[in-house]
């Protein structure tokens, strides 16, 4: 991705390093490569800021959302009774 | 190897055995898996279905399909992702047979008053209010896009997991959710931003 007011600092452009951060996040870089990319945040306010209002939204939506809704009732007694009309798996 | 799994009590049994057991027609191990899993797979049918009668009938029809189908486990991925795998086509099952239908997820409009809400209030978002904003953006994303972040971001697959239930690589996968995620920061933004941009 190309963005407007490109810097290129530890060998990655902004865009190299917008492309690379849910890899980045998701612990998939190669450690040199996470290594360039964190020193390109280092110094580049933009990216520092954009990568962690990424990091934040990601986040956010396990924090928020998981385990946040269970089954509803009865759901289960309602399955048994479909169940009990089905044959076995096969 | 079956028999001695059969002596073990099924809280020890694993998701893998429980599915093996099922194919030989025992609910009990089959509602144990439903016991383990089913509050994940209904907010992942819930939250693709766009509502919770939709999400339950999708849900209770992917489970069904998995004990018919029980017998067709073959151990490649884990039981858990089959059935996320079992339960994503009876999703999009019933999307595609609602597809005539009206839209019924909630505009991202309906996030604004939460925003609003709480930006006089406080600048920090509330937890109830973010989830509400989130929920909002992600009903608002188109199908692909929602169905990689509800597995991987917030039922927590592993991304060779996500991309198995997915039906897809591990590449296209990971593609996927990282433009899903970019896509969800920007709506989460704009959701956040629109209030204060009108009274200008």
């Amino acid at each position: 991705m190309k963005l407007e007011h490109e810097k290129v600092i530890a060998g990655l452009s902004c865009g190299q390093v917008l492309d690379r951060l849910s890899d980045y996040l998701d612990g998939d870089l190669p450690a040199p490569e996470a290594t360039r990319l964190e020193e390109h945040l280092r110094g580049c306010d933009g990216c520092a800021r954009f990568g962690g209002e990424f990091r934040g939204v990601v986040e956010s939506l396990r924090r928020h959302l998981a385990r946040s809704q269970t089954l509803p009732t009865g759901f289960r007694e309602r399955l048994r009774k479909a169940l009990a009309d089905e044959p076995a798996g096969s | 190897m079956l028999r001695a799994v059969a002596l073990k009590s099924v809280d020890d049994t694993s998701d893998e055995d429980l599915v093996r057991l099922s194919a030989q027609g025992d609910r009990g191990a089959f509602e144990t898996l439903v016991a383990r899993h089913g509050d994940a797979l209904f907010r992942y049918a819930n939250r693709t279905c766009g509502s919770e009668r939709d999400g339950e009938d999708a849900l209770q029809d992917g489970l069904l399909a998995a004990w018919r189908g029980s017998g067709t486990f073959r151990g490649e991925a884990s039981a858990r992702t089959w059935l996320f795998q079992v339960v994503i086509h009876a999703c999009r099952r019933r999307q595609r047979r609602r597809a005539g239908a009206p839209e019924r997820h909630d505009s991202l409009e309906a996030a604004e008053g939460v925003a609003a809400e709480q930006r006089g209030a406080d600048e920090r978002v509330a937890d109830a209010q973010m989830a509400a904003v989130l929920e909002r953006a992600l009903s608002g994303m188109d199908e692909e896009a929602r169905e990689v972040l509800l597995l991987r971001d917030v039922e927590g697959l592993s991304g060779e997991e996500a991309a198995a239930a997915l039906g897809i690589g591990l590449a296209a996968m990971k593609s996927r959710l990282h433009r899903a995620r970019l896509t969800l920061k920007e709506r989460v933004e704009e959701t956040l931003r629109r209030p204060e941009e009108k009274a200008q």
